[in-house]
């Protein structure tokens, strides 16, 4: 790499630097600067600024998506060994 | 008996929570978010107080007696009422500051909460959090049937879905949770605590689903558990659809259970480690260590497939929405 080329690519955040951070971004695992960085970067991209906000949307469906849950019978059977286990 | 303060959140939070509750002093506090139905009368007795994050942000319910307003966890106390209504009511408290010792990287910004503004304030839903291991080990292996009940309610959701990503039916994946929980059972005396509780038993999970799951020589879990089209998803082809455009708030009820049921089958259209990293991170609302230590994974791959899987889903989603506006 140049010189030249070194130098813009610190000054100028591209999308694929995004890319790149954004687990580490929604992991809220940068350090300072690199946040700030791509802060700086999602304020003035509208592609990538909707891009996470899509990503952010998908985690949030995905953390409210319903689970199912035990059947009585099993849960029940479960507590008696349970007790069983202690007692014997 | 004193425990450390358990942490009760609106479930929605989960994810963006959890994030935050990484910086918390977890000699303070115990955070392990799980979401239940119970709610806060679910909390174990050793809870020395509760701190409820309402749509209105953190408060203390105190048992014994709160710690008052300095005790509140610095990610709640940074949580402000979640619109701008209750943002600018008067009277409300000013914003505490972070304090000087604080790091740089606690940031748990406003606009970051903000994105997960919670739209329906009215519904209960919660997050319970357990107390530390050491109090519930010693409750069960004190024969405590309500602390096993507490674990059962907690977690069995979870271990549900990770069993049901190698096994064939619901059925299935069930007798896959009971023969893990009874492996719990019979091993609670010689857990070492090595590992947290939680990451033990879902490790026990993981091994008793994938024995099965070879058993019953699946090769396609999951997409037979929806009745919608799962077409396999190829994370790499499907990963962008294009330039992405504003999406509709999936608001309506319609429209969310069509999202749901979209997400539902790009989950199960994934490949197997990417599925396991985005039910564990995403729907379980487990920790990047606990997903790494549950499943085996560095940290950096840990993130790879979590990213991959989570870009899969997107596109999927982009694709939905693209069809649904093409449509109106």
């Amino acid at each position: 790499m140049t010189r030249f080329e070194a130098v813009t690519k610190v000054k100028r955040f591209s999308c694929e630097d995004l890319a790149e951070l954004t687990p580490l971004y929604l992991d809220d695992a940068l350090d300072l600067p690199s946040r700030e960085a791509a802060d700086h970067h999602l304020a003035v991209c509208e592609t990538c600024a909707t891009h996470l906000t899509q990503l952010r949307t998908t985690i949030t469906v995905l953390s409210t998506h319903p689970a199912a849950s035990l059947s009585e019978s099993t849960r029940a059977r479960l507590l008696a060994a349970f007790r069983a286990s202690r007692h014997s | 008996m004193t425990g450390r303060p358990h942490v009760v959140a609106p479930r929605r939070w989960r994810d963006r929570y959890t994030c935050c509750a990484r910086h918390l002093d977890r000699g303070a506090f115990l955070v392990t978010c799980v979401p239940t139905v119970l709610g806060r009368r679910s909390v174990p007795a050793p809870a020395a107080a509760v701190v409820e994050v309402s749509a209105s942000g953190a408060r203390w319910c105190g048992r014994g007696g709160g710690p008052g307003d300095d005790a509140t966890p610095r990610p709640l106390r940074d949580v402000e009422p979640a619109g701008p209504a209750a943002a600018d009511r008067p009277g409300s408290p000013a914003r505490p500051r972070r304090g000087p010792g604080s790091p740089a990287g606690n940031d748990c910004s406003r606009h970051r909460w903000n994105d997960v503004r919670v739209r329906r304030p009215d519904r209960e839903e919660t997050i319970v959090a357990l107390p530390p291991d050491d109090v519930v080990v010693a409750a069960l292996r004190a024969g405590d049937e309500a602390m096993f009940a507490a674990l059962l309610d907690t977690w069995s959701r979870g271990m549900l879905r990770v069993a049901r990503s190698y096994v064939s039916t619901a059925d299935s994946a069930e007798e896959v949770v009971q023969d893990a929980w009874l492996a719990v059972i019979g091993s609670i005396d010689g857990f070492e605590g090595r590992s947290s509780l939680k990451t033990w038993i879902f490790r026990i999970v993981v091994n008793t689903a994938k024995k099965r799951g070879v058993r019953e020589s699946r090769t396609v879990p999951w997409s037979t558990a929806f009745d919608h089209d799962a077409a396999p998803l190829d994370g790499q082809a499907r990963a962008d659809p294009g330039p992405p455009g504003p999406w509709p708030t999936p608001e309506g009820e319609a429209l969310a259970a069509e999202v749901r049921a979209e997400i539902a089958a790009a989950v199960a259209g994934l490949p197997t480690r990417q599925r396991d990293v985005m039910i564990l991170r995403d729907m379980e609302g487990c920790t990047s260590d606990e997903v790494c230590e549950i499943l085996d994974l560095t940290p950096a791959n840990q993130r790879v497939l979590l990213h991959r899987a989570r870009t899969a889903v997107r596109g999927r989603l982009a694709d939905y929405f693209a069809t649904v506006k093409r449509s109106e």
